[in-house]
């Protein structure tokens, strides 16, 4: 894989996995790394930034007697991934009339 | 490296280095994460988060970043020589001291144990024995049979008591030991470059 993925990219798809459902963190990144490519390490900041601007909530629940710490998207997240879906819907038109379109007609 | 070395090492280092909340909450959060991959997955995780010391340098590799975007406020004095504490948290003289107590105190008690539950057993079970033997110089036919399985069963209370008295050396091992992995083992002096 040549493309990497961002901070942003990443922050606008965890937000749209906890818009399907509440997740903990080992299930999140499993989840995510079904798709693409990232490290166990990756995600802490991911879910703390996020959690620091009021995109996501914690609580915690039990498990088998241990402990579970849910992450659940909030209203200003789903705010912020509306406008991730919107800013990328644009983003990914400029690079696919370049790339894929060779922009001919520009 | 188990998981509870692994995430006490962790814990040392960030200690070391972030605010206590942070140090904490990023455990914890290692902590859930290596529980939740289970027995299976663990060593694989923990493999793929590198050493506790690459971990937290990825973490603060990441910090650093957050910190030149303004997202964070810069913390702290530069990390410096020091020492992962055991599990207990003692200084290891300390710990090797409490061993040597602790064990000393334990010997006592369970060997007395150890030989009563061993002596008693080896008497019933002779006892058992001769039994047996005295019945070979023939009574009565009737008395003969209540007598051996009277010995049969002497023999096998002997045989638990024994074996109880195994179990107490057992436990006895195991608890010494127990003892100096919490108190004593697993220190380990890290003397990092004071950047």
């Amino acid at each position: 894989m040549h493309f990497s993925i961002n901070a942003t990219l990443l922050d606008g798809c965890v937000l749209a996995v906890l818009e399907q459902g509440n997740a903990y963190g080992y299930s999140l990144t499993q989840r995510l790394r079904q798709e693409i490519d990232i490290s166990e390490s990756t995600l802490y900041p991911v879910l703390r930034r996020l959690q620091k601007d009021n995109c996501l909530t914690v609580y915690d629940e039990q498990f088998q007697g241990r402990n579970r710490r849910y992450y659940s998207i909030t209203p200003a997240g789903r705010n912020r991934l509306a406008e991730y879906r919107v800013e990328w819907g644009s983003y990914r038109a400029k690079i696919d009339h370049i790339l894929v379109g060779g922009m001919q007609d520009g | 490296m188990d998981k509870e070395t692994y995430l006490r090492f962790l814990r040392a280092l960030l200690m070391n280095r972030l605010p206590a909340e942070d140090a904490e909450d990023i455990v914890r959060f290692y902590t859930e994460y290596l529980t939740e991959a289970g027995p299976d997955r663990e060593k694989e995780v923990m493999a793929a988060l590198g050493s506790p010391e690459e971990l937290t340098a990825k973490i603060m590799e990441q910090r650093a970043k957050e910190e030149a975007e303004g997202i964070r406020e810069p913390y702290g004095p530069a990390p410096k020589a020091y020492t992962i504490p055991n599990a207990s948290g003692l200084p290891r003289w300390l710990g090797i001291v409490l061993v040597a107590f602790l064990g000393l105190m334990m010997v006592p008690a369970m060997g007395c144990l150890f030989l009563v539950f061993g002596g008693t057993g080896i008497g019933i079970i002779v006892c058992g024995a001769l039994i047996i033997a005295f019945c070979a110089f023939g009574v009565g036919l009737g008395s003969m049979v209540f007598a051996f399985g009277a010995a049969l069963v002497l023999i096998s209370v002997g045989s638990l008591l024994v074996q109880a008295a195994r179990g107490i050396l057992w436990l006895l091992k195991k608890a010494i030991k127990n003892l100096w992995n919490v108190l004593v083992e697993e220190e380990v002096s890290i003397h990092e470059a004071i950047d």
